[in-house]
């Protein structure tokens, strides 16, 4: 290139600065840990207190609904006999049913994981998985 | 014989020729023998015939509902209407793959075609690099997943039905379009690899390609905006992209292949930046490639990924391996003939706008494909630390994580309003260096639109900073535009007086390649406005029994009564909703759930919404308790949302116009 050594300074300056700036005041908004519930039930302290994301399977007749308000549900997930109680404040999306799997987004306070985002999966949404292993199926 | 038996055998012709085809039109050009390598041609136009076949086998098979097919039975009833009993060939991973096969043979036999006389010397090579990746595709159905695989015992009476959200129009589109988009983008990366072998590196490949690249560009746009539409209309989320690994697999290619589109012009004019563009090129194929393995092996969690399957993914990972090696090696062999001829002068020059433009484009790229990767690397730490704990001593293996839209938004909007920006700045300056005055002539205008319409907004109220920002360079950038038009119409009626519509249709025609992208750059602008009005956007949700209302934005909710009906497929609720503004009725919506006999767990959630070019106002209804009415809304309020629709039909005419460039006005630029 035969641009002069000034213009290749302040380009580099300006696009070294954007970048720093963007990474150096990153929260880390979006980026969330993704923990099967059996590990979560194990150690409670190591998750406690921040916003993760949880996978499970909802158990069979344990989800109720409050009346009266636009979605306030309780229910249990579990993976390999570990139970955990979830309240779940927001709608539901149409896959979610009793004995399928959901990835919670939400926190957890005194034993008991508070979420308001749901993503639910359904086995037979586009392919059957035949051999299915919780630990390896797929969203 | 049976339909199965003879789809199967067609497939394994098919790639036993695609292989021949591959050799003999590689051994043609070594010996320099016209007969091989007409042969090579022929084989191509063979190997599209088989692939029709074949659909049309699996097609035949689909409309007779025969079950004794694992794929027929997986993917389609016999309640199906017959217009998705044929759609269901793609609605699976195994029918979508020979639906590519199908759309690879025919674009290569239409490449070779169209170039088999103007470039001879390029042509075998072309021909047997897509043989190779026909080959590839072709032994994937045939060892991996055949669709024509039937069930040995027990051949199951009925079919299983394709799932009820893919069935409605835009599901029907929306794969076959990305698809097109996708699997055409074989074509120009065959003649980048034929011209590196040959070394005929010059301008006259990509000549060849350019237009073929733009084609390619406008079905993936078109493939993206239909997947967001759909997303939109069936989900009821009140969104139409969330960054989900499959969306991103479409979107990935396409920022490369914009940025080819852009470069290619540079190289034409000042023969700068080969390497970069046959590069590009390289990328945007093997990023197909990437995105098909992301959405086809599993490797990836995604709400519309297939299920995993690790021994597709380990040969996909061997392809991608083999497309890196072989078409890296060639670009290094071939470095020498690579020299750029120009040099860059300055910064205030279009090459340098539009190296900016490539850099931006690439960056897009990697980070998206970074990130959406990301959550599948930390899974593999995982799994690697378990396996061999010893390894570089890892004590913590960490989490795996996932990354979400936040994350992506807080990056890609700076890169976006960037890129808005170079729309704008990009086509007024000059080749080589642009001189202060014309400097002055050009941006003056624009940059005080811009200004003044961010002023503008700021005292009406507005305070979100992006919001601004986005409003401001979309003025800007619409008036350089409206600017180029202006002055090109005042010229024409100048040098011979015509109406300002004869003037300007003239001038459309005279420079379809220029004005056309301007048009593109048009629809562009409008499509911001759209995301600039993310911002703004209203999200609630409430509970209403029939006869409550409630306030929403400036609008008021009314739940005027739930239906029950149904028909021959599903059970429907239907919610009336009335939507008032200043006290007077503008529009009656009827959200609704619906469930299919079919899949009665899972019901659908059907939108409404009250269309105007401002904003929509967005319903959709959850649960619903008949007896007292009691009815869960989802209400949003999307300001600006339908110019991301305009805005892509603007950009579609524009880019058709360019796709319309005569052969003599190729070399004709701005």
């Amino acid at each position: 290139m035969a641009l002069p050594v000034t213009s290749k300074l302040i380009i580099g300056a300006l696009v070294g600065g954007a970048v720093f700036y963007l990474v150096s005041s990153s929260s880390g908004e979006g980026v969330l840990e993704y923990i099967f519930v059996d590990k979560v039930v194990a150690e409670p302290a190591m998750y406690a207190g921040r916003t993760i994301k949880v996978h499970g399977t909802v158990v069979h007749g344990t989800v109720r609904q409050k009346i009266g308000a636009a979605g306030d549900y309780t229910f249990e997930i579990e993976r390999e006999g570990k139970r955990l109680p979830v309240h779940f404040t927001n709608m539901v999306p149409d896959t979610f049913q009793e004995g399928g799997e959901v990835i919670l987004t939400g926190e957890l306070k005194d034993g008991r994981f508070e979420s308001d985002e749901m993503a639910a999966k359904c086995p037979s949404k586009y392919e059957e998985n035949p051999t299915a292993d919780p630990s390896k199926s797929r969203k | 014989m049976s339909i199965a038996t003879l789809g199967t055998a067609t497939i394994l012709l098919l790639f036993v020729l695609s292989l021949a085809t591959a050799g003999m039109a590689a051994l043609g050009a070594a010996r320099r023998s016209e007969r091989l390598i007409e042969a090579g041609v022929q084989g191509t136009y063979a190997t599209f015939a088989l692939a029709a076949f074949a659909s049309s086998l699996i097609i035949y098979a689909f409309v007779a509902g025969d079950f004794s097919i694992q794929y027929v039975q997986k993917t389609s009833d016999a309640a199906m209407p017959l217009f998705y009993k044929i759609t269901s060939f793609w609605g699976g991973l195994d029918g979508s793959m020979l639906f590519w096969v199908l759309l690879h043979t025919l674009f290569a036999s239409l490449a070779v075609r169209a170039n088999r006389e103007r470039h001879r010397e390029l042509i075998p090579h072309v021909v047997s690099v897509l043989a190779v990746i026909s080959a590839f595709f072709a032994g994937l159905l045939l060892f991996l997943k055949d669709p024509f695989a039937q069930y040995l015992l027990d051949v199951p009476p009925q079919g299983r039905g394709l799932n009820p959200l893919l069935q409605n129009l835009y599901m029907i589109v929306h794969p076959p379009s990305l698809y097109l988009g996708y699997v055409s983008l074989a074509v120009p990366y065959a003649f980048g690899m034929a011209a590196l072998i040959t070394g005929q590196v010059d301008a006259a490949w990509q000549r060849s390609v350019r237009r073929w690249t733009l084609f390619s560009w406008m079905f993936l746009t078109f493939g993206l905006i239909l997947g967001g539409l759909w997303a939109y209309e069936e989900l009821g989320w009140g969104g139409y992209w969330a960054w989900d690994p499959v969306e991103n697999a479409g979107l990935i290619p396409w920022f490369t292949t914009t940025a080819f589109l852009h470069s290619v012009m540079i190289q034409e004019r000042r023969g700068m930046m080969k390497v970069w563009n046959v590069s590009l090129v390289i990328f945007s194929f093997l990023l197909t490639i990437v995105g098909t393995f992301m959405t086809r092996s599993g490797v990836v969690q995604s709400v519309h990924a297939f299920g995993s399957d690790p021994v597709l993914a380990w040969t996909f990972g061997g392809f991608m391996l083999a497309i890196v090696v072989f078409s890296f090696g060639l670009v290094l062999w071939r470095l020498p003939l690579l020299r750029s001829r120009g040099e860059l002068e300055s910064v205030l020059s279009r090459e340098f706008a539009f190296l900016v433009n490539n850099w931006l484009f690439l960056v897009a790229a990697l980070f998206v494909l970074g990130a959406t990767m990301w959550p599948t690397f930390t899974e593999w730490r995982m799994i690697l630390a378990d396996r061999y704990p010893d390894l570089l001593g890892w004590q913590d293996p960490g989490e795996r994580v996932t990354i979400g839209a936040p994350f992506f938004n807080r990056y890609m909007r700076p890169l976006g309003l960037a890129l808005l920006l170079l729309t704008g700045v990009g086509p007024l300056l000059a080749w080589r260096k642009t001189s202060a005055p014309n400097l002055v002539k050009q941006f003056a205008a624009p940059l005080a639109v811009g200004a003044a319409t961010i002023a503008g907004l700021r005292v009406a109220g507005v305070e979100s900073g992006w919001g601004l920002a986005c409003f401001g360079l979309c003025a800007f950038t619409f008036w350089t535009i409206a600017q180029e038009f202006y002055r090109g119409v005042a010229l024409r009626r100048r040098q011979r007086p015509q109406s300002v519509l004869d003037a300007l249709i003239g001038l459309v025609v005279r420079a379809r390649r220029r004005y056309g992208g301007y048009i593109v750059h048009l629809g562009i602008v409008l499509m911001f406005l759209g995301w600039a009005g993310n911002a703004f956007k209203i999200e609630k949700k409430t509970t209403l029994r029939p006869g409550e209302s409630y306030e929403l934005g400036n609008y008021v909710i009314r739940h005027d009564g739930l239906r029950a009906t149904e028909d021959w497929q599903k059970e429907m609720i239907t919610a009336h909703i009335a939507v008032l503004r200043d006290g007077e009725l503008r529009d009656t919506l009827k959200p609704a759930r619906w469930w299919y006999y079919q899949l009665p767990e899972q019901p659908t959630t059907e939108v409404s919404r009250h269309m105007t070019f401002g904003e929509d106002v967005y319903v959709s209804i959850q649960e619903v308790d008949m007896t007292t009415g009691w009815t869960q809304l989802n209400l949003y309020i999307n300001p600006l949302i339908n110019w991301i629709w305009i805005g892509f039909g603007v950009m579609l005419a524009g880019s058709l116009i360019c796709v319309g460039t005569r052969k003599s006005e190729a070399g004709e630029d701005a």
